[in-house]
């Protein structure tokens, strides 16, 4: 089960890479993943481990990007968090 | 030993040696940090001040990243810079190129912006949609370039998706992200700085918005292509477009059909920024006062350029009817006093000899039309000082305790000798609750009384009646019934038990006649002063008038605190009322 949820996480953060790849540029979105700790992003930014707590990274993640360019970012994630109902995702911010 | 101390010396030697390369080679990438992150420092503030001196007075987007991107090569080396921005219609695509590049580099650019921008409105955008501009340096194909790096940065004002900014260079890696995260820095100030001056003109156009909306007079504006902005409300209805939507330039000509010519006015006023007025224009049988002007730019940006023009349109209608009226009171006013004065100066002459100073029945007959024609010119010349107190405010009361039934049957005595000549019955009915002493100026209350006495003896016919009535009401009863308990007939009828719920404890006096009456829609006029209808009514049926009786009473009647009213049935007769407090 929670090597079924981790893989979910990081299928979820690849979309998120992605999307920020092409809004942002791919070398800008791969260096802020890169910087979220407890995950370990590819050249191509593919996410090939995550550790500790999932939800605690995915905040990191969609926080290093906020802080970047701002509340747009959360809008253009809504679309991808649908695709994935049985993820907790509350308390996401 | 030497060998020992030899090897010992030199490996010492190329310890020390490779110490200090360290240490020069870590000094130098210091120094080369430290110089990095003050050319960011720097560019950071040059940029930002330059930013705050300039959305002060605009929230331009394309002004504010020429900005941005003015000093940028200071900063970071880059290819090529391009924004793509929202246009009302379409999309603006904009890239200088700091270095050449052949066609597909820019085609690249503009193709990865508009992915971007797709995925950020959700939205798929046509590449006719798109218009493109390209400067800098110039386009070279025979040179093929792909891009190494690159960045785009979301124009985000009101949390809205303005346009994209796009910093490219052919090179690989060739941004750090200290670099960029400055750029969304600084972009992201400016964006916070334009979003709270357009929620402040925002905020300063809804109350403009709103004030224009509420003005009486019609206020049309158009840009410089003639296409209508704005029409309020006002403008509409004075045009006859209440019921139109999307009212358009042929829309607006079409409603000044032959009347003015908006189109010509329009384009004069901007091509030779010239405020145009119009000083009497007859639309949908009103007068208007039309202005047409130009609008000007006052930022630095537009300065002195002609945005488009305003249209005011201001209703002089009742302007023009008090002026004509006036006209109309002055010959008439002159009239009166040429006959009365034609009279007493014939009369002059014919006294002057000495044969009519002998006829005493004739002599008497010729002081008394002497007499006659004074009264009368100075009537309305009282009449006319009167009005002229009332409007401006001098009209001072002498009030002294009083008895209404006093005067009522003064005035009665006074006119019935009129009434006994046009066999009409004059009688008076003052209830008994009339209290005896009420605190009010008699010499003008008898002058209101004699006014409305006067006007029903001239229009009630021979063998009529006209009834002087008086009593009392009180706060919050119906007038109708209160007369009905008082035994009053006269034409008040129950539309005016609204006017008197309010009306505090008083004396109702009433003058009701069996004259002509009075159609409805004369009734609203008859307390106006300069009163057409007055005038017309009486000097049709021979009986002058200079309109200025009810005014007069109405004037006087509201200087006390009281009320005055009419209502009538047309063949039947008329009452007049007013009240006085007690």
């Amino acid at each position: 089960m929670d090597e079924e949820e981790k893989e979910e996480y990081k299928r979820l953060m690849v979309e998120i890479i992605s999307k920020q790849s092409i809004i942002l540029g791919p070398e800008i979105a791969i260096m802020r993943a890169r910087g979220v700790k407890n995950i370990t992003i590819t050249e191509k930014g593919e996410v090939e481990n995550i550790e500790g707590n999932y939800k605690e990274v995915l905040q990191s993640l969609i926080n290093q990007y906020v802080e970047l360019s701002g509340e747009i970012v959360r809008a253009t994630l809504g679309s991808i968090f649908q695709k994935y109902p049985t993820l907790d995702k509350e308390g996401l911010s | 030993m030497e060998n020992i101390f030899f090897t010992i010396s030199v490996i010492f030697l190329i310890i020390i040696s490779v110490v200090l390369f360290w240490r020069e080679r870590s000094f130098r990438k210091r120094a080369r940090n430290y110089e990095a992150n003050m050319r960011r420092k720097m560019y950071e503030l040059a940029v930002l001040k330059d930013l705050s001196k300039k959305i002060g007075s605009s929230f331009d987007v394309e002004r504010i990243i020429d900005v941005v991107t003015g000093s940028l090569h200071q900063f970071i080396e880059h290819t090529s810079v391009s924004y793509m921005l929202l246009e009302k219609e379409g999309f603006s695509f904009k890239i200088y190129l700091e270095k050449s590049v052949d066609k597909n580099f820019i085609h690249e650019v503009r193709e990865r912006m508009k992915t971007s921008l797709e995925t950020l409105l959700v939205k798929e955008i046509n590449d006719q949609e798109i218009e493109e501009r390209v400067s800098g340096a110039i386009v070279i194909d025979e040179k093929p370039n792909k891009i190494g790096s690159f960045f785009n940065i979301p124009l985000v004002i009101d949390e809205k998706v303005v346009g994209l900014l796009t910093i490219a260079d052919t090179k690989e890696g060739q941004y750090k992200e200290e670099d960029i995260t400055i750029l969304y820095k600084i972009v992201a100030q400016a964006s916070q700085s334009v979003t709270k001056l357009e929620q402040l003109v925002k905020t300063e156009q809804l109350k403009l918005g709103a004030i224009v909306e509420s003005l009486i007079d019609g206020v049309i504006m158009t840009d410089r292509e003639y296409k209508v902005l704005m029409v309020n409300p006002a403008a509409k209805k004075y045009l006859g477009l209440e019921k139109t939507l999307d009212i358009d330039f042929f829309k607006l000509v079409n409603s000044f059909e032959d009347h003015f010519d908006i189109r010509s006015k329009l384009e004069e006023s901007i091509a030779f920024d010239k405020i145009i007025t119009e000083r009497e224009v007859l639309i949908n049988e009103k007068f208007f006062q039309i202005v047409v002007a130009p609008v000007k730019g006052e930022s630095h940006i537009v300065e002195d350029q002609i945005l488009g023009c305003v249209v005011v349109f201001h209703d002089i209608t009742k302007e023009k009817e008090s002026e004509k009226f006036k006209e109309d009171f002055n010959s008439l006013i002159v009239h009166e006093l040429r006959g009365p004065l034609g009279t007493i100066k014939k009369i002059g002459e014919v006294m002057h000899g000495e044969r009519i100073r002998e006829d005493k029945t004739t002599y008497d007959e010729y002081i008394k039309i002497v007499f006659d024609s004074s009264s009368q010119m100075l009537e309305l010349v009282d009449g006319l000082l009167d009005i002229s107190r009332i409007e401006s405010g001098r009209f001072a009361l002498s009030s002294r305790v009083s008895e209404i039934k006093n005067i009522i049957e003064g005035r009665v005595i006074f006119f019935s000798t009129l009434a006994k000549d046009k066999e009409i019955e004059l009688i008076s009915k003052v209830s008994e609750d009339v209290p005896s002493e009420i605190k009010f100026d008699p010499l003008r209350i008898e002058q209101a009384l004699s006014n409305l006495l006067s006007n029903s003896v001239k229009y009630t016919n021979p063998k009529g009646l006209i009834e002087v009535q008086a009593f009392l009401h009180k706060k919050g009863e119906k007038i109708v019934e209160e007369a009905e308990r008082n035994g009053v007939v006269w034409f008040i009828t129950e539309r005016e038990n609204e006017v008197f719920f309010n009306v505090p404890d008083c004396v109702v006096v009433g003058v009701t006649d069996s004259g002509e009456g009075i159609s409805k829609e004369n009734l609203e006029k008859m307390f106006i002063k300069f009163n057409k209808e007055e005038i017309l009514m009486q000097n049709k049926s021979g009986k002058k008038s200079t309109g200025l009786g009810l005014a007069v009473v109405k004037g006087i009647i509201r200087a006390h605190g009281g009320i005055v009213g009419v209502d009538s049935r047309e063949g039947e007769g008329s009452t007049f009322y007013f009240t006085i407090n007690i």
